[in-house]
């Protein structure tokens, strides 16, 4: 790196990048203030944005929060799977006919859409145990593509229909928001905004808490190395199979957040390519890092909303590409190019850009486990380098 | 000297595949085991049956008491922990992730006291700890392995091929640690080993592996003494 800048006394720190302890009072000023931009953010949205605008976040949020779901599995777990736009469904299902059809409460829908999720999940993780890589990706396709002949059936058969209404949640009175009136439609979108912050955020932690805790390290170690793994006592049945079950759970909230913003959906609005947009968002943001689904998900969500409004005709493609706008084409060989250039997607890239400024480095070893040492966890001083 | 580990008449293999066909070894408590073989003779096996990941017959018993219908998950509890052939590293978990990892099977976990334990006997890993484990060099990733398999407070300690792709000089520092191990803490330890002068060296036991059975065993200095094994596994 940049030698020149280095200070030219032997043994001073290094200016550039600065070394900012793990846990130290800056690291966590650091913190702080990513965690009130966004916060900042979110508000100032909530508070002034256009009922499109609002209706695009809340749209982000549902990307997000598969692609969180299917980040646990698949980054963390090492199990891929292309049928999360059959758990999405299925919950989205769930709700809107326990809604329309049993006057269900809409959260309750929610929860029976989650337990549902986690059931099938579950199943399929049991040919997980068995199967991996390309051809579990085939088992969880082989979902993905039954899931609308089942969804039609169940459209014929029980709602004798071609389409299931929304839930058409509507804000309760506590919020102040009005589900009646002129502002209604503007109320309902903030409403359904924050319905999708809270749900991320709460898939978010759940990913988070789970990652950082004994049954993460093992999740990962699953991924790292099976055999290992096993010698240590995980047992790779029950991690494997649950983290399906869960996966397919927070998968599950996206879909009651689907069905409460839609006002129909029919068998055709939850398919492979909502799959396939998962695992893109995915990869675009970084997968097997905490924040890599969500900023992927956004990101992706904003370049194809920009690209589906601004992507020019090119008469000059052939057949069928030059009818419309190339918007997916130019999505598709966007994500792909940044993939190539930053393979551990944004989040990854930002933080190798990052490393040049800043370093991260471990917390100062602890002196010694004198009893001063153990009511202390956090000792001031850091050592230099 | 009472047994810990006793093999009597263990038969394992994968699926149809027949690997381990009647094969008798023991571990006393307190000492070190070595299993010779040459590739392909079953070691590998061996240790999988031993630690129940694999389906076997036979009888195997550990401090009295029988295991071989036992679950890896509660052998490990029981005290057995292995050092998979190939180190196992859990490349992505930062190096302190891979020790706690190794704690698993504990109740509340690994406390840090433990980790300071071993930082202790293996400072590069202190060093690097919070460094993904998979930028550490071979030896380092081993000595890891070893660490983790520690976490777990076992009171047997198998280790499948510890040398492997590791330079002689970090092999003699590995082999003295295991002996150390042995010395100062009394822990048990099962070795198995293709090329294994450095291993006998800290050996109370020796076994031979071929095919699948124990073909001589005794004593390290019996088995340096026979000719056949001597040119086969100790090269000299
Ligand atoms: N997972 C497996 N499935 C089927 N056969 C195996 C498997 N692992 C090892 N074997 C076979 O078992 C025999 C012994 O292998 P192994 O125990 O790994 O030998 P070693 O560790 O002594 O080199 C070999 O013939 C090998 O081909
Ligand atoms: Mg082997």
């Amino acid at each position: 790196m940049t030698t020149t800048m280095q200070s030219t006394s032997a043994g001073a720190p290094k200016a550039w990048p600065r070394p900012i302890p793990d846990s130290s009072p800056l690291h966590w000023v650091f913190r702080v203030i990513g965690v009130a931009v966004i916060a900042a953010i979110a508000i100032y949205i909530g508070l002034n944005a256009t009922p499109s605008t609002l209706g695009n976040v809340t749209e982000a949020c549902i990307l997000a929060i598969a692609a969180v779901a299917l980040n646990l599995l698949l980054g963390f777990n090492g199990q891929i799977s292309i049928g999360h736009s059959t758990f999405v469904g299925l919950a989205a299902f769930a709700a809107g006919y326990t809604v329309n059809f049993w006057h269900w409460n809409a959260y309750w829908s929610l929860v029976l859409g989650i337990v549902l999720c986690f059931l099938l999940g579950f199943a399929l993780g049991l040919p997980a145990l068995r199967l991996k890589g390309p051809y579990l990706a085939l088992v969880t396709l082989a979902v993905a593509f039954v899931w609308p002949t089942v969804a039609k059936k169940f459209l014929e058969q029980k709602v004798k229909k071609n389409s299931l209404k929304g839930t058409h949640l509507s804000p309760p009175t506590w919020t102040g928001l009005v589900s009646k009136g002129k502002d209604a439609r503007l109320d309902k979108a903030i409403f359904l905004y924050w319905c999708g912050i809270i749900l991320l955020l709460v898939a978010y932690v759940v990913v988070r808490n789970l990652r950082k805790s004994r049954i993460g390290r093992s999740l990962v170690a699953v991924r790292d190395n099976e055999t290992a793994a096993a010698v240590m006592g995980v047992n790779l049945k029950f991690t494997k199979t649950i983290t399906f079950g869960i996966s397919a759970a927070i998968a599950g909230t996206a879909g009651w957040l689907s069905a409460a913003r839609l006002d129909v959906f029919n068998d055709t609005s939850f398919t492979i390519l909502n799959s396939i947009k998962y695992l893109l968002a995915l990869f675009l943001g970084g997968a097997a890092t905490l924040l890599g689904p969500i900023v992927g998900a956004f990101a992706y969500f904003f370049l194809d909303d920009y690209l589906r409004s601004h992507a020019p005709h090119w008469t000059w493609l052939p057949g069928q590409l030059s009818k419309g706008p190339i918007a997916s084409f130019l999505l598709g060989a966007i994500v792909i190019a940044f993939v190539f250039i930053a393979p551990f997607g944004l989040v990854g890239f930002v933080k190798d850009q990052a490393r040049r400024v800043f370093i991260v480095t471990p917390r100062p070893l602890r002196p010694a486990l004198t009893p001063s040492a153990l009511d202390d966890e956090r000792p001031e001083e850091s050592k230099g380098e | 000297m009472s047994v810990l580990l006793e093999v009597t008449d263990l038969v394992a293999g994968y699926g149809a595949v027949q690997v381990l066909r009647g094969l008798d070894l023991s571990v006393n408590e307190g000492e070190v085991s070595v299993i010779l073989g040459a590739n392909g003779a079953g070691k590998t096996t061996t240790m999988r049956a031993i630690s129940g990941m694999i389906q076997r017959n036979g009888a195997v018993r550990f401090g009295g008491e029988d295991i071989t219908h036992t679950s890896p998950n509660d052998i490990v509890k029981l005290g057995i922990a292995q050092v998979p052939q190939g180190r196992g590293t859990f490349t992505d978990l930062s190096v302190s992730d891979n020790m706690r990892a190794g704690a698993y099977v504990r109740k509340g976990g690994a406390a840090q006291a433990d980790l300071d334990e071993w930082y202790e006997i293996f400072p590069r890993l202190q060093e690097r700890r919070d460094q993904k484990a998979g930028s550490l060099s071979g030896g380092e990733q081993q000595m890891l392995a070893i660490a983790r398999a520690m976490m777990s407070r076992p009171k047997l300690l198998l280790c499948d091929e510890p040398s492997l792709g590791l330079a002689p000089i970090i092999t003699q520092e590995l082999f003295a640690i295991l002996g150390r191990l042995n010395a100062e803490r009394g822990l048990s330890i099962l070795v198995v080993e293709q090329n294994a002068n450095l291993a006998v060296k800290i050996a109370h036991s020796v076994f031979v592996l071929e095919t699948g059975s124990i073909v001589a065993s005794g004593t390290a200095e019996d088995i340096a003494k026979d000719d056949s094994v001597r040119k086969a596994y100790l090269g000299y």
